[in-house]
């Protein structure tokens, strides 16, 4: 390109610094979104990883419960952190009737937040099995389904190793992919009451031992 | 730039020079911009994945072959060995079974095909990282000829090179407070533990964790994480390595008595139908004894002779009434 302008041919052979600008610009407006993408896959992988991690974590617990390290019915209810991984907490959740009682006033939850079809018919079927639930549960009893919500579930206080619970550990994460931005991950299982009291078999013989002795004086 | 004299071919003035490496200079800053993105990018997406990679496969693996011990027909009760070990200092317990499953080294065979057996000594052994003295290696060992060195042999695979500690203890009883063992020989306890907590201590690669590492969101673990899972054995596990029983259906020394029909509820008795043979094995009631008495033959491990102890089962004859009316065969084939 030569500096000197001479006639209207030579001058249309190169860009002028505007238009070479403007290119620039449109490149750059090309990019931006790219930079977006880069942030939604790392989000991905953050639920991805987080959702792994809450996996871990509730694998070991309900393990940890299974082998009685816990005093599982009083952890009931409350958050507990997971040492070493902040963001992390976990519940426990002991019998069918609570396992099932917590799973569908999240669905509703779920429901209420993402207003999808989805949502509601995942809604519906834990509903469903809720009612399920409460049916078996009153003619187990012998009373109406009325009745039977009103009726404590009896807790043995004699921890032994041939009765079994259902158990559920329930771990909540950082989910970036949720408007709430709460994942849940929620694993089930069996333990014995032995397990669930955290007691060794001879504290637990003491025990009852204890309570029948009490119930005779 | 020489100065330019009229007639000859001119170069370009400093502004023509300057303008072009501005321009230059946009262009690289945007390469360079996209090209650091995508190297984060990447850099974030490895430090997300590290802390939870390989921590819990390992976990998975040893409880898979704790769950899968095999306990039927051992010789001298040689089920589960556990060694308290340490590498300069460190927790490095060992761990050998027997234990059945798809192996997953194959066998050749004489007919140049390879097969996995169903059959194998599994250790989870460690020795010290040659690259770095800090950490330790964990390796699996799989042997699927189960002989007398039931320690000794076979494959090693690599399951980390990175780990800080491996400790195995084995309990007898539920609860917090029960007592741990550090060693276990099935061999010695004539038992099996209740059950066996592994923890596993993993340190992360230096270049998926730096202290105060930029990174959009929380940052998980730190420069160590601890793996810990509580694996539970079968209540009839405790005792079924016992003198007197023999779980694995066996063949009886002596013809059975055809009066009393004995062994179990479908037990040898009657003129079976079944191909011949002592009678078809006896199938004691105890839970557990699948079908496998010629798996135990062929790894050597049989204890030719023991019959096992049959259950008191009431109902016995009520099943032979049963078998009777319906015009079934009370015993022999299966």
């Amino acid at each position: 390109m030569r500096a000197h302008p001479t006639t209207p041919a030579r001058r249309a052979a190169g860009f002028t610094l505007v238009e070479i600008l403007a290119a620039l610009m449109i490149l750059a407006l090309a990019l931006i979104p790219l930079m977006g993408l880069r942030m939604g896959s790392v989000e991905t992988s953050v639920e991805a990883r987080n959702k792994r991690i809450a996996a871990g974590i509730a694998q070991q617990v309900l393990s940890e419960i299974q082998a009685g390290l816990h005093r599982a019915w009083e952890l009931r209810h409350e958050r507990h952190p997971f040492e070493g991984f902040n963001g992390f907490t976990w519940e426990v959740l002991i019998g069918e009737t609570e396992i099932q009682n917590v799973l569908s006033a999240h669905a509703e939850e779920e429901a209420n937040v993402q207003d999808s079809d989805d949502a509601y018919r995942r809604l519906e079927r834990w509903q469903w099995l809720e009612d399920r639930m409460n049916r078996k549960r009153a003619s187990r009893l012998g009373v109406d389904v009325d009745q039977a919500e009103d009726m404590e579930t009896e807790v043995d206080d004699t921890p032994d190793e041939d009765t079994v619970e259902e158990v559920a550990v329930m771990v909540s994460y950082f989910s970036p992919l949720r408007r709430d931005g709460q994942g849940l991950f929620l694993l089930r299982g069996e333990a014995t009451t032995l397990a669930l009291s955290g007691l060794t078999s001879e504290q637990a013989k003491e025990l009852s031992k204890g309570a029948e002795d009490g119930g005779q004086d | 730039m020489a100065a330019r004299t009229d007639g000859l071919p001119s170069g370009m003035t400093l502004i023509e020079v300057l303008l072009a490496s501005a321009l230059m200079a946009v262009l690289m800053t945007v390469a360079l911009t996209i090209y650091q993105a995508t190297y984060m990018a990447r850099e974030d997406l490895d430090v997300l994945a590290e802390p939870m990679s390989i921590g819990p496969m390992i976990m998975d693996s040893i409880e898979e072959d704790i769950r899968n011990l095999w306990v039927f027909d051992i010789k001298e009760g040689r089920a589960l060995e556990g060694v308290n070990f340490d590498i300069v200092g460190v927790e490095a317990d060992k761990l050998h079974m027997i234990v059945a499953g798809r192996t997953l080294t194959a066998v050749p065979l004489d007919n140049q095909e390879e097969r996995s057996l169903d059959l194998a000594e599994v250790s989870y052994v460690l020795r010290s990282n040659p690259d770095n003295p800090d950490l330790l290696e964990l390796w699996r060992r799989e042997d699927p000829s189960v002989d007398e060195e039931w320690t000794k042999g076979g494959t090693y695979a690599l399951l980390s090179n990175r780990v800080r500690s491996f400790n195995i203890r084995y309990y007898t009883d539920f609860g917090k407070e029960a007592e741990p063992k550090e060693e276990w020989r099935s061999r010695d306890e004539k038992k099996l533990p209740r059950r066996i907590e592994v923890e596993l201590v993993l340190e992360r690669s230096a270049d998926t964790f730096r202290e105060g590492f930029r990174l959009e969101f929380q940052e998980v673990g730190g420069r160590t994480i601890k793996h810990s899972r509580q694996i539970l054995l079968p209540r009839e596990y405790v005792d079924i390595l016992g003198d007197e029983l023999a779980l694995a259906p066996v063949i009886p020394d002596k013809e059975p008595d055809k009066e009393s029909s004995g062994g179990g509820p479908l037990g040898p008795g009657g003129p079976g139908q079944g191909p011949g043979g002592p009678g078809g094995p006896g199938r004691p009631g105890i839970p557990g004894g699948p079908g496998t008495a010629t798996k135990a033959e062929g790894s050597g491990q049989r204890q030719p002779g023991t019959t096992a102890p049959l259950p008191d089962t009431g109902n016995r004859t009520d099943i032979e009434d049963l078998l009777r009316r319906i015009g079934g065969r009370a015993g022999g084939g299966r």
